[in-house]
């Protein structure tokens, strides 16, 4: 909502806010109502001063229109602009022609918005100045061209005496939806008034008590989002004009002069807030107009020359669009929305219908949306407009262009006002303040609320048609508190009567980001929502949940794993030049909803992704061990490695992990469920991700935090360490491919029971002759010291523990 | 053996002895040397042991020879350690010397960092948790009756445009969204803990957005509730204020404005002192002088009857902002991509 702040003042006398005669009287002025304004929320976006900083501006009569070589979109022009001689402008313009009169604006002058004027050269031409539009020097919105003077004034005079400037200012308000009352010149007069205390009253309207009356046939209105229609007949607007005010102030708020009787109904609109149409009688047989749902296929032309179709989805009534149809019920409008072209306003217009209608907010907003036709009348009747003022609307019309109607029909079922009831101890109980309430009172009357005492403490008010926001006791609430003012509340401290603590998983999911950080690792955000495609190329073919209204294609499925963003990630810093990545991120997965369910599964992720085009990338059962490590976890303690192979590569994607390299990765497998994998990733999705000039590899490793990470280990008791002397032994074993080296450790370990003891592989030799481990263990006793034939027995049962059938072969 | 017998013994001895001894290079010959001669098993003990065999009157006498010519392979000994321990140091010290910046390309593991976004997280948390509030979490894929309807938006609520939103295919048609904001899991908090409530609610959410400078598809909310007896709007301004001064430090207040949020009644705009200017206004507050951060305002009691928590007993207050637009603010992020781009230069660098 565009306000200018002459028309607030029709209203109330705001210019007196400031002292007039002291300088910068607008500037503090400006600023006195922006603050009121934003006080009361009416968020001011910006100010622009219009009829202001003029000062070098002149008018330039067009004497000689040049081209530039090379330049199709400037041209060279020689003005007078009462120099003497003709001073050259290149302009960019090209809605005029020679012995147009233009304004001028000289090097030096300073256009509203801080544009200050110099000494430009264009293409090697030399420009004096800039020749303006109306929209440049803040007089309108026309910037389809220069604004064009009349040839009566003079050249070289100044602009702001040529025509009639008017120091004006333009506050841009960011209106909240609950608010369609301050969507008017008279909503946002209304509430400076009441913020500032100064008397406010409407400006005149002309009186058609005289009018004769005749109501509607029910039949016209056959909808029911239409519950008041009212149609003014003008039988002779040919000698019509409205007030040279209302053209520039409709060009200030943004919109553009027409017509007298289009004008006249723009304005009513801005400064009433009801939408009005005038319709061009002789296009019009019997003159009649009506109201009805649209019907399926139904065509009309817009008045912005497009066709439209309607169509009446599934979804039901409030899902169908309504026209204004002539008397052969053909559609001549969209109601609401846009008017028709064939009953267009135009030149030749003698006679008009006004259309003055109260329609559906939710039907309006669901056409203009289907439809993505946004009007300034369909923005209105979509957060509803005063349903009590088509009368005030008429007779203002009918003043501005100082015709008054023949007849006036009306149809309305327009429903009682509503009423809610304040307790004034609630009042204050919410808001935590003592408020001045009798004054208050006085604020809310002042903009048309009435109040009466019901009881002890207890008032009712009676909401004002215009005010759709005001439902509830909470409503008049907070109408209290915008009149009191928000700023006016003192501040209380809240005492918290708990005590703030994160819980384990929380407090995990920074360790965690914090020991990944420390080893080296980058922490990325990456994609939820990935490509169709994409999580298959990496071999998850599993249902997926998909966007119904994408946005773009490469953004409509839910990721499985994060795997697939990590590589996006990988791919994008390779292409880079990368030789080396390292990447984190902890975030959700999600997974078609098991039967019967209503949510997805959601499951919370961490993954690791390292990459490096030479040398060891990150060995991700290391990382796996030091995680477990670090938290206190035992991979012993309920978990197992299982080749991916072993673990049935498919139950491996089914659990949303994949993109891993078949025969060298691992599943973590916690009772019988999939809760992590690990390994070398394909090496044909780093090619896909990377491109095939990615020649390094990549190791992964991604795990459900639930079920690893998060678990809270169990509270042991401090362990004592053995005081006695540790003995070393070093194992090697040739093993099949197929035999995890983690398998063997594990039996190993397995086999020296209650001693203290470590076991770590040092060598694996992958030869002609096979593969070979080697192991060295270290080995204690928590109570002695072990002897030469204690230790024989552990080396043999270690042995005979790995070579156990599926194990390993001792070497030598 | 008589005396004589034992002098031409030690004599030789000591010759042997001073044959040696130059030729001692090292801590380690030195403690040959001493070995050899002086040690229980060594040369001079050797012709100890034999005093035995001399006759007693001989034997004091012997002794003494014996021990000065120990006594005498000791102190030389022990003074020429000195030198050789000061000659090994300085010699280890030169076979290690050398220059430890000359680290090789590679050899670095390197330190990563925490996204800014979680890092502002995290800061935003620990002010919370210190003022006594916990936080809590919800799930991103949520259904229309979290995201909108318990929140007292209704059906054909713009809010609730397939504009805005991201619907999924799930269940029926339209009844399932990725989470458009983060005040569903108010709905969950209030449906699953115990009254009072002090909590906040950090969280990814998704808007049906283009991505540019200043939107991504994803981005972050932190979400505040509060509900107890007596929960006011003077507290809820108060609450603001603290975590404002605390957030962004000396010099930086807040402000309330008059807002709408279907859920929230009263409702209010929060604005914050512009951190760029300070207040004296800039192009980035627009001369105002202030900046919008978020919305706030009382629990709408739609929004209590939804959860079936008696608005006559309670109140509470309610309030949101971004994340990633605190981030945005601290390290002047000129374009918002820049947070899913995971550009590895980028992320080690700030």
């Amino acid at each position: 909502m565009r306000a200018v702040l002459s028309w607030l003042c029709d209203f109330a006398d705001f210019y007196s806010l400031a002292d007039r005669e002291a300088p910068g009287y607008y500037d503090a002025l400006a600023d006195a109502l922006a603050d009121a304004m934003n006080a009361r929320g009416l968020v001011v976006e910006g100010i622009e001063k219009s009829g202001m900083g003029l000062d070098q501006v002149v008018v330039a009569k067009v004497v000689e229109i040049h081209p530039i070589k090379g330049a199709d979109r400037i041209r060279r022009i020689m003005v007078d602009a009462g120099a003497g001689h003709l001073e050259q402008i290149v302009c960019g313009a090209f809605n005029f022609s020679e012995g147009d009169h233009v304004p001028l604006a000289r090097v030096g002058a300073v256009l509203p918005g801080d544009f200050a004027i110099g000494l430009r050269k264009m293409r090697g031409v030399e420009s004096n100045g800039m020749l303006c539009s109306a929209r440049e020097l803040a007089l309108g919105v026309d910037y389809d061209g220069l604004l064009l003077l009349d040839r009566e004034t003079r050249p070289g005079e100044a602009i702001a005496d040529a025509i009639s400037v008017v120091p004006d200012i333009v506050f841009d308000l960011a209106i909240e939806a609950n608010r369609p009352d301050a969507n008017c010149h008279m909503g946002v007069a209304r509430e400076l008034a009441v913020h500032f205390g100064l008397p406010f009253s409407v400006p005149g309207a002309a009186d058609l008590s005289g009018v004769p009356r005749r109501d509607l046939d029910p039949a016209t209105v056959r909808t029911d989002g239409c519950d008041a229609l009212l149609l003014a007949r003008f039988g002779d607007v040919s000698g019509a004009s409205v007030p040279e005010y209302v053209s520039r102030r409709l060009g200030l708020a943004g919109m553009r002069s027409i017509s007298p009787a289009v004008d006249a109904s723009n304005y009513v609109m801005l400064e009433l807030g009801q939408p009005t149409h005038p319709y061009d009688l002789a296009a019009l047989p019997a003159g009649y107009i009506g109201v009805r749902d649209g019907s399926e296929g139904e065509e009309l032309t817009t008045l912005d020359g497009k066709r439209r179709r309607l169509s009446v989805p599934k979804g039901g009534a409030n899902a169908r669009d309504m026209v204004i149809v002539d008397a052969k019920d053909q559609a001549i409008g969209l109601a609401g929305v846009m008017g028709g072209e064939s009953s267009e306003i135009g030149g030749a217009t003698t006679s008009v219908l006004l259309e003055v209608a109260h329609f559906d907010a939710g039907m309006i907003a669901k056409t203009s949306k289907r439809l993505g036709l946004r009007s300034e009348a369909s923005a209105r009747f979509e957060r509803g407009v005063d349903p009590q003022i088509a009368e005030t609307a008429v007779a203002r019309y009918s003043q501005l262009i100082g015709v008054v109607p023949d007849e006036i029909a009306a149809y309305s079922s327009t429903a009682a006002p509503v009423t809610v009831r304040l307790r004034l101890e609630r009042l204050e109980a919410l808001l935590g303040a003592a408020l001045p309430v009798g004054k208050l009172i006085g604020d809310l009357e002042s903009m048309g609320f009435g109040c009466s005492e019901t009881g002890e403490g207890l008032l009712e008010f009676v909401v004002p048609s215009n005010r759709p926001d005001v439902a509830i006791e909470a409503d008049l609430i907070e109408e209290f508190a915008r009149h009191y003012g928000y700023a006016n509340i003192e501040r209380r401290q809240l005492s918290v009567p708990k005590v703030g603590r994160l819980t384990h998983p929380q407090r995990m999911r920074r360790a965690i980001s914090e020991f990944s950080a420390a080893r080296g690792y980058q922490e990325a955000w990456s994609a939820t929502l990935l490509a169709p495609g994409e999580q298959e190329a990496y071999g998850d073919h599993a249902d997926k949940i998909t966007v119904a209204n994408p946005m773009a294609i490469e953004e409509s499925v839910l990721r499985r794993s994060l795997v697939s963003g990590m590589l996006r990630s990988l791919g994008a810093n390779v292409r880079r030049g990368e030789a080396r990545v390292d990447l984190f991120e902890l975030g959700k997965v999600f997974s078609i909803p098991a039967a019967g369910a209503e949510f997805p599964a959601e499951t919370e992720r961490a993954a690791w992704l390292s990459y490096r085009e030479q040398g060891q990338a990150e060995q991700p059962y290391g990382l796996l061990l030091d995680l477990f490590e670090r938290f206190g976890l035992e991979l012993s303690a309920g978990y197992r490695l299982v080749p991916s192979s072993e673990a049935g590569g498919s139950a491996l994607v089914e659990e949303g992990f994949y993109g891993l390299h078949p025969d060298n990765s691992l599943a973590l497998v916690a009772g019988a469920v999939i809760v992590g994998a690990l390994g070398m990733v394909n090496p044909q999705a780093i090619s896909r991700a990377a491109g095939e000039g990615a020649t390094g590899v990549a190791t992964y490793l991604e795990l459900d935090l639930a079920a690893t990470l998060f678990v809270e280990p169990e509270l042991r008791r401090a362990v004592s360490v053995s005081p006695y002397p540790r003995a070393e032994f070093d194992l090697s074993f040739a093993v099949e491919p197929g035999v995890l080296a983690v398998e063997l450790e594990r039996r190993i370990e397995g086999a020296l029971g209650e001693m203290e003891a470590t076991v770590s592989l040092i060598d694996e030799y992958l030869g002609t002759g096979g593969r070979s481990l080697t192991y060295r263990v270290t080995v204690a006793a928590p109570d002695r010291t072990l002897g030469e034939t204690e230790l024989r027995e552990l080396r043999d049962g270690a042995i005979s523990a790995a070579v156990s059938p599926g194990g390993a072969i001792l070497r030598g | 053996m008589d005396l004589e017998e034992l002098s031409a013994a030690l004599s030789g001895i000591e010759d042997e002895y001073r044959g040696r001894a130059p030729s001692v290079a090292s801590l380690r010959e030195l403690e040959t040397l001493r070995s050899d001669f002086v040690s229980k098993k060594g040369k001079v003990a050797l012709v100890y042991r034999q005093l035995g065999a001399m006759p007693a009157e001989l034997r004091p006498k012997a002794g003494e020879l014996i021990n000065g010519l120990r006594e005498k392979i000791e102190a030389e000994i022990a003074a020429a350690a000195p030198a050789l321990e000061e000659a090994e140091r300085i010699a280890r010290l030169a076979a290690t010397a050398g220059d430890p910046s000359a680290l090789l390309s590679g050899s670095r593991r390197g330190a990563g960092r925490l996204h800014l976004v979680t890092r502002t997280r995290i800061e935003l948390e620990d002010i919370f948790v210190g003022m006594g509030f916990t936080v809590e979490e919800g799930p991103e894929v949520e259904s229309e009756w979290y995201n909108f309807e318990a929140l007292n938006i209704p059906k054909f609520h713009p809010a609730r445009d397939g504009q805005d939103s991201f619907y999924l295919n799930l269940g029926e048609e339209d009844s399932m969204v990725l989470r458009t904001h983060t005040s569903p899991v108010q709905v969950r908090v209030m449906q699953n803990r115990e009254l009072p409530i002090y909590a906040i609610m950090p969280g990814r959410v998704f808007r049906r957005d283009t991505a540019d400078a200043r939107h991504t598809v994803g981005f972050h909310q932190i979400e505040g509730l509060v509900v107890d007896e007596g929960i006011t709007f003077a507290q809820l301004a108060g609450t603001i204020e603290t975590f404002t001064r605390a957030y962004f430090g000396p010099g930086i207040t807040s402000r309330l404005r008059p807002a709408y949020f279907p859920f929230t009644e009263p409702s209010a705009e929060f604005e914050i002192t512009c951190t760029i200017c300070k207040g004296s206004g800039c192009r980035t507050c627009s001369h105002t002088g202030w900046i919008e951060l978020g919305g706030c305002g009382m629990v709408h009691p739609n929004v209590f009857a939804a959860v079936g928590v008696d608005p006559e007993r309670y109140s509470g207050f309610a309030f949101g902002f971004g994340i990633d637009r605190l981030a945005q603010m601290r390290w002047e992020i000129p374009d918002m991509r820049v947070l899913t781009e995971n550009d590895i230069r980028y992320l080690s660098s700030v």
